[in-house]
């Protein structure tokens, strides 16, 4: 039997009655939207520190800020926000990348230009953008390529683009390909809360994969 | 006494580090090379007379559990990595050991 808590509510729905269960969070978008919501990666979180452990011994300074920026990592997403700014969710994006900076290898190269243009104080949902930076990494790092992992999230007068592209083998497995469940959901979560206001596109161009999500921040979102 | 020869293998280059530096520190053991991918120590493990290789499970393309089939049966491996549902896998293939990490 599987429990699930949604809105203080108890629903209990038993292991073969997916339809059901599938039947219920479509006919509600809220209990749809936890369900798809951005999680950390535990995998992401034990490397981190893993390698926040070998940093003591290497450098001290390093250690300390990459406990800083975990630990205002961790406080944004166990505080379950349903709704930000721009300016504290590209403060979380920029932490989250300069913890994954810790795991390239020195010759991995990395390209990221982060400016909300005026936008900061502009209302978000969290952690759109941590998916397709995680998929950038999973897939950049460990390719063969002098083509930089490249990050850029811009924003302007209330339009905000994320844009990546990076190195990738386009024969890998299905399991581990860039277009896995983290974006099939991330795109579901998007037509839950934008509607046609945000579009994400991906493509494999050759042995680069590039992923594009425009948002505008200027529209009504009514899931919220 | 003879010191054993010893590979790193891992794909996070700190805990790499960490690993290395362990290996280079114990006056029985002796670092044959460090490696960030297992297809890089292919050559090394299945040449060079290894005593022990110290791999971690999860990377990209070739993963430990994967590689540690082809590793000869008479060099030791202990597997690396920092998630216990690997355990029961790693035993199967016949490791001498299994370090949680971070390893301390």
């Amino acid at each position: 039997m599987l429990s699930l808590r949604v809105n203080s509510t108890v629903i209990y729905v038993m292991d073969n009655s997916e339809r059901k269960y599938g039947s219920e969070i479509q006919d509600d978008p809220k209990a749809e939207l936890d369900r798809l919501k951005t999680q950390l990666n535990p995998h992401f979180i034990f490397n981190t520190l893993t390698s926040i452990y070998a940093l003591i011994d290497f450098d001290r300074d390093q250690a300390r800020r990459a406990v800083h920026q975990l630990s205002h990592l961790l406080r944004y997403v166990v505080y379950d926000i349903s709704e930000t700014t721009l300016e504290s969710d590209l403060q979380f994006t920029r932490n989250y990348i300069s913890l994954m900076k810790l795991r390239l290898r020195p010759g991995d190269a990395l390209d990221v230009r982060i400016d909300c243009g005026g936008c900061g104080n502009m209302p978000i949902a969290p952690m759109l953008f941590v998916t397709i930076i995680e998929n950038a990494f999973k897939h950049g790092r460990f390719t063969d390529s002098t083509h930089p992992i490249s990050i850029s999230i811009t924003a302007r007068d209330g339009h905000v683009n994320c844009h990546t592209v990076n190195p990738y083998t386009p024969d890998q497995s299905s399991s581990d390909a860039p277009h896995g469940v983290g974006l099939l959901n991330l795109r579901r979560r998007l037509q839950l809360l934008y509607g046609g206001s945000a579009t994400l596109t991906t493509e494999g161009d050759g042995n680069l994969f590039v992923c594009d999500l425009n948002i505008d921040l200027n529209q009504e979102n009514s899931c919220q | 006494m003879k010191k054993l020869r010893c590979c790193v293998i891992d794909d996070e280059p700190l805990a790499n580090r960490l690993v290395t530096s362990y290996v280079e520190r114990t006056p029985m053991l002796e670092l044959a090379g460090s490696f960030d991918s297992a297809q890089d120590a292919v050559k090394t493990v299945l040449d060079g007379k290894i005593d022990i290789v110290f791999l971690d499970i999860q990377m990209p393309q070739l993963n430990g559990l994967e590689f540690a089939k082809i590793i000869p049966s008479d060099c030791r491996i202990i597997f690396t990595t920092a998630f216990d549902q690997y355990a029961v896998q790693g035993f199967k293939v016949n490791a001498l050991d299994y370090l949680l990490k971070p390893i301390c």
